[in-house]
């Protein structure tokens, strides 16, 4: 975010405005003082005073197909850049249909700005058309929310909204904008310097001690790795220590791709469905080190049986999120890169337990050797990202796939891994694979989706085709709800109930009914030639793969069982 | 059981709305809450409040309310809440000021 000097007024600070100067003009130029770029979003009653400012702006407005897509859009953007992405609606339904979107931002701290119309002042509380108590409803799913009542005050305020969606745990900020209000005359100053401090302190010496000695008394240490490490910045520092001190490393959902990928130590995945090497090492650890991670229920399993004999540290730059579900024997808050820095246990003789988590590690290494001739799709996505590279992203949708890329694909970086983890919110995939080519469109960027998920947000295939946005679309389709599918196979008795997508449309001919490419993938031995031409196309793409509707994900931890108690094929 | 917070907090738009939705998220019950405004745009809201479960902790929820950004602070009684009934309270602060 840019820093604004406090005595600068908008006109001097960006491009000539209209004579006239409203409300409306002040968030667009304020906006672009703030070094924003691209806004998704979709116009509507309330909100049309910015939409007429926009013309002219330096901001570029992507116009979605559904408001839900924007903020799905945004949060992508904002997972690649560490800045906060801006959506756009209007009140009433417009706002309701972003709700899904900021609850996903929420839940997996992403920054983002939600700007939403509302109703003139004079009708907020009247049942007015299209009035909605966006402000209230968001309360549950947003880091803050303000309703600007004053004109004068909006550069200020969106500023503060930036300030405060990107500093400390990021997440989501809502601002509500009353019609009347954008449509004042206004000629506001830009706002004095943000209130916030700048990032997590350092953390306390003593802990780091306390930490250091609960390690050099380890046999079996194992480091639990999640979302806060990217969110801290503390990938480089992640990599080092677990370069420093070889002590195996277990990643979360949001923890992929900071463990160096061909690190030796790294065991992959833990949790519902991760690896057996992952899981049996984090049962018999004697102590967890839990860095950036939150004891999530799909990472732990049965609480009560995760790490049972393992003592904890736990460090976070939320000191919130120590001890809210396991009590921590060392708790380390702070900047999690400079506290992994200062962490320093000495020489770890632990060479029989690494020895042992390496063996394991390869004894269940994933088999990609699956018997037929159908598409095997875990070998595919494994094929997929090792042919993209270190430029490989991939924006994932929710259901079996999603399980796949996470235990099967090479991730250079946590950033590369979009996936709708703490929300699982289906129909993220395609607009967050739109947000995320736009942002960088010289990466492989690929949206991983399924036949439920893709029908969820299908209609932005128009605002890819649109763009021309290179988004390669591997769409797996396997005519059913899978995972819900595999669910219904083992843990209801094979009661399957309203999973059956039989009825699907031929995917391709409706990406040709958008303007885009598609083809259809039948069979095994087409599957290199899939990859090739997906990954060299540079507009979007479709690739429709028939998979068995039968093929499952696995290890699956069952529901309330210990993740030692894994299900495997 | 019953615990009580002291929480200091702008009177921006929504705070108390945000502050009695967090504690009920978290799990807990409202027993009481008072609410007095102070002259500096501040309110300091004293609340009496139970755990819905014995799984949830008051520690880690002080922490959660002293994240919201509206909140200027958070203090428990230096007594036990038995104690504190009755008596003057008087407060250890539980979570640290924002600037």
């Amino acid at each position: 975010m840019t820093a604004l000097p406090a005595t600068q007024t908008l006109a001097e600070a960006s491009p000539p405005a209209p004579a006239k100067q409203t409300g409306a003009h002040a968030v667009v130029r304020t906006l672009e003082v703030l070094g924003v770029e691209r806004v998704f979003g979709y116009p509507g009653g309330a909100i049309m005073p910015v939409y007429d400012a926009l013309t002219g702006s330096s901001l570029k407005h992507i116009l979605v197909r559904h408001e839900q897509a924007a903020a799905f859009a945004a949060d992508a953007q904002a997972r690649l850049t560490g800045k906060a992405g801006v959506c756009l609606a209007t009140s009433g339904p417009g706002a309701t249909n972003l709700l899904t979107g900021i609850a996903n931002a929420y839940m997996d701290s992403v920054p983002m700005i939600i700007l939403t119309g509302q109703v003139p002042s004079g009708l907020m509380g009247t049942d007015a058309f299209q009035e909605v108590d966006v402000f209230g409803m968001s309360m549950p799913v947003v880091k803050h929310s303000i309703i600007i009542r004053d004109p004068m005050r909006i550069p200020e305020m969106i500023a503060e909204a930036f300030a405060i969606a990107e500093g400390g745990r990021p997440g989501p900020v809502l601002i509500d904008l009353p019609k009347d209000v954008l449509q004042a005359e206004a000629y506001p100053t830009l706002p004095p310097e943000s209130r916030l401090s700048a990032g997590p302190s350092p953390s306390r010496q003593a802990d780091l001690d306390a930490a250091a000695a609960l390690l050099s008394s380890s046999e079996r240490p194992v480091l639990y790795i999640g979302g806060g490490v990217a969110l801290g910045g503390a990938v480089e520092a992640v990599r080092d220590f677990m370069g420093r001190t070889g002590i195996p490393a277990v990643a979360t959902l949001k923890g992929l791709g900071c463990a160096h990928p061909e690190a030796e130590n790294f065991l992959g995945m833990l949790g519902m469905h991760g690896g057996r090497a992952a899981n049996v090492a984090v049962d018999e650890c004697d102590l967890l080190v839990c860095c950036g991670a939150r004891f999530d229920d799909r990472a732990t399993g049965r609480l009560d049986s995760f790490a049972k004999g393992a003592r904890i540290i736990h460090m976070d730059g939320d000191g919130a999120e120590i001890g809210k579900l396991r009590t921590a024997d060392a708790a380390i808050e702070g900047d999690i890169a400079d506290a992994l820095a200062r962490l320093d246990p000495g020489y770890l003789d632990i060479e029989d337990w690494r020895k042992s988590c390496r063996e394991r590690k390869e004894r269940h290494a994933f088999r990609y050797d699956a018997p037929g001739h159908g598409v095997f799709a875990p070998a595919m996505l494994k094929q997929l990202s090792e042919a993209a590279g270190d430029d490989f992203i991939a924006a994932c949708d929710v259901g079996q796939h999603q399980m796949w890329v996470a235990q099967h694909c090479r991730f250079s970086r946590p950033e590369h891994h979009l996936t709708s983890a703490g929300l699982g919110a289906m129909g993220y995939g395609l607009p967050a694979g739109i947000g995320a080519a736009m942002e960088r469109p010289d990466a492989k960027v690929v949206t991983i989706t399924g036949d439920g998920s893709v029908m969820m947000n299908i209609q932005e295939l128009a605002t890819a085709h649109r763009y021309g946005v290179p988004v390669r679309i591997l769409l797996l389709d396997n005519a059913s709800l899978g995972l819900v599918r595999q669910w219904q196979e083992y843990f209801f008795d094979q009661n399957f109930s309203e999973i059956d997508l039989y009825d699907n449309p031929d995917f391709a001919e409706v990406a040709h009914a958008f303007g885009i490419e598609a083809f259809t993938v039948h069979s095994r031995e087409e599957v290199p030639a899939a990859i090739d031409r997906l990954l060299n196309a540079r507009g979007p793409i479709l690739a429709h793969v028939l998979i068995d509707p039968r093929e499952n994900v696995w290890p699956l931890v069952p529901p309330g069982a210990s993740n030692a108690d894994m299900m495997e094929d | 059981m019953r615990d009580t917070l002291r929480i200091e907090l702008s009177d921006s738009e929504g705070a108390l709305m945000r502050l009695v939705g967090l504690v009920e998220r978290r799990g807990f019950t409202i027993a009481t809450l008072e609410k007095a405004d102070a002259a500096d745009g501040q309110s300091t809201v004293i609340m009496r409040l139970s755990a819905r479960d014995g799984a949830r902790s008051l520690d880690v929820l002080t922490r959660q309310i002293g994240r919201l950004f509206d909140v200027r602070a958070v203090f428990t009684p230096e007594l036990a809440a038995a104690e504190a009934a009755h008596a003057s309270y008087r407060w250890r602060q539980a979570c640290p000021p924002r600037n």
